[in-house]
């Protein structure tokens, strides 16, 4: 779908340009390179026609996994709400909203897939966000200081998962510990 | 072609002060909703929604500065800034990577020089990112919808016999890691092909190639060493995911 983004492909256009351009052009076949702005939160464009209704299946999944999302963004945004009153008691630094974007960004997936628990949601006194279970004898931490800067506390009091203290950024150590939790939480 | 940065925090008092350095060249400027941060995240998956947005923080606008032939245009806003060139209702020819490249840069340079008159610090990149859109019309490639395979690759039309009927349309993404020389990923490249209809009533395929990672180094250099690398990427897994009979139909236009 176009926001207005797509400067080269106005849909408001009785006949878009890039309609009467030439297709890609490669050396020897490279593409008509056309740079747009980012449109990152948005989907490829598509007609109504190709959004398919959904089944009752396909809903109680769907359903399941924006439930999840939707509690895990409660929860950030109750980390926002702390965050604002730690700073008026110069308590920490404002959090900063990209590595707030970047920590939803790394903690939604896992959580949706493996149908974890919500972390609990904390600001950190640098402006990070750190995230926490503390559940089936394990205690995960993540703090996300910055974008890319994520450090891992992994414990496990049933020694499953050895101890972890460090920088995580692909989330290796992480990955298998949440994974265990996740096997805790249905057994 | 753009970046994201997570310092400084801009204002719109820093927007319109931004726009005074660029004004003599990007004469018109526009109030446009802003964008939300976005990142390649590497060990956990694809984001299964989008984020919603809200409750963080006060409304922050990003600025449309548009150039007086409307074929360029610099996109602002407190943690991305962003160059893009386009066609326009004058059919402006396209240009080459380098020359955006170099509008770019010194886009980039006006926030750097105003960063550094205000006392805001440095620019802290963490994302770059490069966009092309391909839009393929039937009425240029002449491949109707139902034919993707003729155009790509990496879509095969070999249905078992249990199943004859014609495609109506497509949508899928494919993606591909951007790794450094240890292993570790960096960024992404992300192929997008969908359909669409024009208001006329024309259709195309559409794709749009889209490559997002961490700068390849610090500075100014680190920004250009990812937009080199996202360039090349793009242009092969391109020509890569695309046939020989369209390479032959395209290289009449050149």
């Amino acid at each position: 779908m176009s926001d207005g983004l797509t400067l080269d492909y106005p849909r408001t256009s009785p006949k878009p340009p890039s309609m009467r351009s030439a297709p890609p052009q490669p050396t020897p076949v490279a593409p008509t390179l056309t740079p747009v702005a980012p449109r990152p939160t948005l989907e490829a464009p598509q007609p109504a026609s190709t959004v398919a209704q959904e089944s009752p299946a396909a809903l109680t999944e769907r359903s399941v996994r924006k439930r999840l999302v939707d509690e895990l963004s409660k929860a950030f945004i109750d980390a926002i709400e702390l965050s604002k009153t730690m700073v008026a008691d110069d308590e920490a630094a404002p959090i900063n909203d990209q590595t707030y974007f970047y920590a939803f960004s790394v903690l939604a997936p896992p959580v949706v897939t493996m149908e974890l628990s919500v972390p609990l949601i904390l600001p950190l006194q640098n402006g990070g966000i750190g995230a926490e279970w503390h559940d089936h004898g394990m205690n995960i931490e993540l703090r996300f200081r910055n974008p890319y800067h994520i450090y891992a506390v992994l414990e496990d009091a049933r020694g499953v998962i050895q101890p972890f203290h460090g920088r995580d950024p692909g989330l290796v150590q992480t990955r298998a510990a949440l994974r265990e939790l996740a096997t805790r939480a249905i057994a | 072609m753009g970046v994201q940065f997570q310092a400084p925090l801009l204002t719109p008092v820093h927007l319109g002060l931004y726009y005074q350095r660029v004004k003599a060249r990007f004469p018109t400027a526009e109030v446009q909703p802003p964008i939300q941060p976005v990142f390649e995240t590497f060990g956990s998956g694809p984001m299964p929604f989008q984020f919603p947005l809200g409750g963080f923080t006060p409304f922050q606008p990003r600025m449309w500065f548009r150039s007086a032939d409307d074929a360029s245009l610099i996109q602002l806003q407190s943690g991305k800034l962003f160059f893009n060139w386009r066609s326009g209702l004058q059919q402006n020819a396209y240009p080459h990577f380098d020359a955006v490249k170099t509008e770019f840069m010194k886009a980039f340079d006006e926030l750097e020089a105003l960063v550094t008159s205000e006392g805001l610090g440095e620019v802290a990149i963490n994302q770059c990112e490069l966009v092309y859109v391909n839009p393929l019309p039937v009425s240029v490639t002449g491949v109707p919808l139902s034919e993707p395979q003729r155009i790509f690759r990496v879509w095969s039309d070999a249905c078992g016999e249990e199943w004859r009927e014609p495609l109506e349309d497509i949508n899928f993404n494919i993606r591909y890691r951007f790794n450094d020389t240890d292993g570790n990923p960096f960024g992404r490249l992300t192929a997008a092909l969908s359909t669409v209809w024009a208001q006329d009533g024309s259709q195309a395929f559409h794709l749009e190639m889209t490559a997002r990672g961490q700068p390849i180094g610090s500075g100014r250099a680190g920004i250009t060493a990812f937009h080199v690398h996202a360039h090349q990427a793009i242009v092969r897994c391109f020509a890569a995911i695309t046939t020989p009979e369209m390479h032959e139909r395209w290289e009449r236009y050149q």
